[in-house]
């Protein structure tokens, strides 16, 4: 293929300029200044395995240089190198969406590490003038707190991966990451949401691909972590409460809600995300959020959570 | 690497009881408490699974978790910071053909399987589930049947394959290469200290007569109940009032209908008799 006949656009995620050869979602369009291009996206050919791999799973390989290789077989393989350049090797049969969910998902989080980034495994948003984050295990309910959120009128910053700037001047510092979110179908009826209009990015699950503009607002400009909630639920009424976590507790804690910790770790992170997350928990207050786990209630956790960051 | 120790059944065939009385005997006296729920936590957990095999769980279809779950029980195995013993429903084998079952042999240590009459399951299920024993009864003799299939929203826990209570039975205890020792819930019942300090010396704890008693004391199941009614139980589902039910061998008697109880022996028939539990 010669250069001339590859087409490729620009998008922005995470503040970065992205160019790809393999179209990306329209609401990642990049709109902003012009700035040189941070990461490529190429479509091509992926090794079957990477040579020097030290971690191998079923989906994901890790090289001792940080480079990776994810495949997910009925969506595709990806190679993701120097946090610079993405090669896309799609699975005969997949569609964009499902493409797209691991390009916008794990291989966001790899960039994000090997960016020197700190992604929490969290969902964002701007209340006041500083990012909330809310973490927790996966079906804990952080996109459908978020969503809650933002239709409250709060910008959505990030949805699933956080990526945090720990070595900023003034603190720790958010980057907005794209603006869409992914919610499950149980949470899109709570919202109220017709999902009839949503795509779903796996065709077998119920997860649908929520642009924000649908409820809410997204920030592009990055912003100071401000508090970082640990969501815990919980089944009995009349439990809720958030209560502050000690320094050393609130480090063990964000470490292990690094997103694709291990992975990071075989890449050669361990000391230096040990740091970013001392480093975040000396910074913002670290509060364990817990409350009665009822789509029901969604907007009274969200004015507790309005409350408790001094709104 | 260590091998991993599976506390493995069905559901509501006791694991919760044993792994109360193991909170005891490895934590200590007085250690256990309901309300956050028990150690010994489910095996196919999509926060270990996704931090382990590097791929979020949410985005992955059944058939894609499925096939990996062999190579997540290896990775379980070989991290030193997880625990070493687990709790699963799992059935044996993998739902689907030509994928690895996801319990490796060489991954494990021990498999304590306990085994109840499914007559009891039945009703015990249909509490648990929030349905009719009927339903029960055909999630039992079905063997697509799956557990944590959130279909709605997302669980915290991968969808599990049961397959019928036979296949479940069978599948555990005929798996070939397996240091497995099977326990009933009747005896559990009848002979506590004996089966129990059995299953609890086959899973390498050191324990005395004494505090295997004090351990039994503390989980008995009266106090189990007065516990949940007073503290809560975290892993109690939603809508059904209380886990511990009824804590009996036999409460099917008073409860399944002659048409329910022959429907099970019907379609279990076979298996109870080589359990005992049909003459």
């Amino acid at each position: 293929m010669s250069s001339s006949s590859v087409d490729f656009s620009d998008f922005r995620l995470c503040g970065w300029r992205v160019r790809s050869e393999l179209s990306l979602p329209e609401d990642l369009a990049w709109v902003g200044p012009e700035q040189p291009v941070d990461i490529d996206i190429r479509l091509g050919k992926v090794p079957d395995a990477l040579i020097d791999a030290v971690q191998v799973t079923p989906f994901l390989q890790v090289a001792g240089n940080g480079d990776c290789r994810l495949e997910v077989s009925a969506a595709g393989r990806y190679l993701v190198r120097q946090g610079r350049e993405v090669i896309v090797q799609p699975a005969p049969g997949a569609t964009s969406a499902e493409v797209h969910v691991f390009l916008l998902g794990t291989v966001f989080g790899l960039l994000c590490h090997q960016r020197g980034l700190f992604p929490l495994h969290a969902s964002c948003v701007r209340i006041g003038d500083g990012a909330v984050a809310f973490c927790g295990t996966s079906g804990a309910g952080k996109s459908t707190l978020a969503a809650s959120l933002v239709r409250r009128g709060h910008a959505l910053v990030s949805d699933d991966v956080t990526a945090i700037d720990i070595g900023a001047a003034r603190g720790p510092l958010v980057l907005p990451a794209m603006p869409r979110m992914r919610l499950w179908r149980d949470a899109l009826e709570a919202l109220a949401v017709p999902r009839e209009v949503l795509t779903r990015d796996r065709i077998e699950l119920e997860k649908y691909a929520l642009p924000v503009s649908g409820i809410g607002q997204f920030l592009a400009e990055p912003l100071p972590l401000r508090a970082i909630f640990l969501l815990r639920s919980e089944k009995a009424p009349g439990l809720d409460g958030a209560s502050l976590m000690p320094a050393m507790e609130a480090v063990a804690l964000l470490t292990g809600q690094i997103y694709r910790r291990r992975h990071a770790e075989a890449m050669g992170r361990r000391s230096e995300l040990f740091q970013g997350a001392a480093r975040i928990a000396s910074s913002v207050p670290v509060r364990r959020l817990t409350r009665q786990l009822d789509l029901g209630r969604l907007d009274e956790v969200a004015a507790m959570v309005e409350e408790l960051v001094g709104l | 690497m260590t091998g991993l120790s599976l506390l493995c059944s069905y559901p509501k065939s006791g694991n919760t009881w044993l792994r109360a009385v193991l909170v005891e005997i490895a934590g200590g006296d007085g250690s256990l408490q309901l309300r956050d729920g028990l150690p010994f936590r489910v095996l196919p957990a999509r926060r270990y699974f996704d931090d382990l095999m590097g791929a979020d769980s949410s985005d992955l279809t059944m058939a894609e978790t499925d096939a990996a779950r062999a190579a997540y029980c290896r990775a379980v195995a070989k991290s030193p910071d997880l625990p070493r013993i687990w709790k699963v429903h799992d059935c044996f084998h993998a739902p689907q053909p030509n994928t690895e079952p996801p319990f490796p042999p060489d991954a494990l240590a021990a498999v304590v399987y306990i085994v109840r009459d499914p007559r009891d399951v039945a009703v015990s299920f249909a509490h648990h589930l929030n349905k009719s024993v009927d339903e029960a009864i055909a999630k039992m003799a079905d063997e697509t049947t799956r557990m944590a299939l959130g279909r709605a929203g997302l669980r915290t826990q991968l969808p599990q394959h049961l397959s019928t209570w036979s296949d479940h039975v069978e599948s555990w205890l005929d798996a070939p290469g397996l240091n497995l020792h099977l326990m009933r819930y009747e005896d559990m019942i009848e002979h506590p200290a004996e089966v129990f300090g059995k299953a609890v010396r086959f899973l390498g704890f050191d324990c005395d007569d004494a505090k295997l008693g004090r351990a039994l004391a503390a989980c008995r199941f009266d106090v189990l109940q007065a516990r949940e009614a007073q503290e809560g139980f975290r892993e109690c589902p939603p809508d059904v009032g209380n886990f511990f039910r009824r804590g009996i061998a036999g409460g099917w008697r008073d409860s399944l209908t002659v048409e329910q109880e022959r429907c099970i022996v019907a379609q279990h028939g076979r298996v109870m008799r080589r359990l005992g539990y049909l003459p």
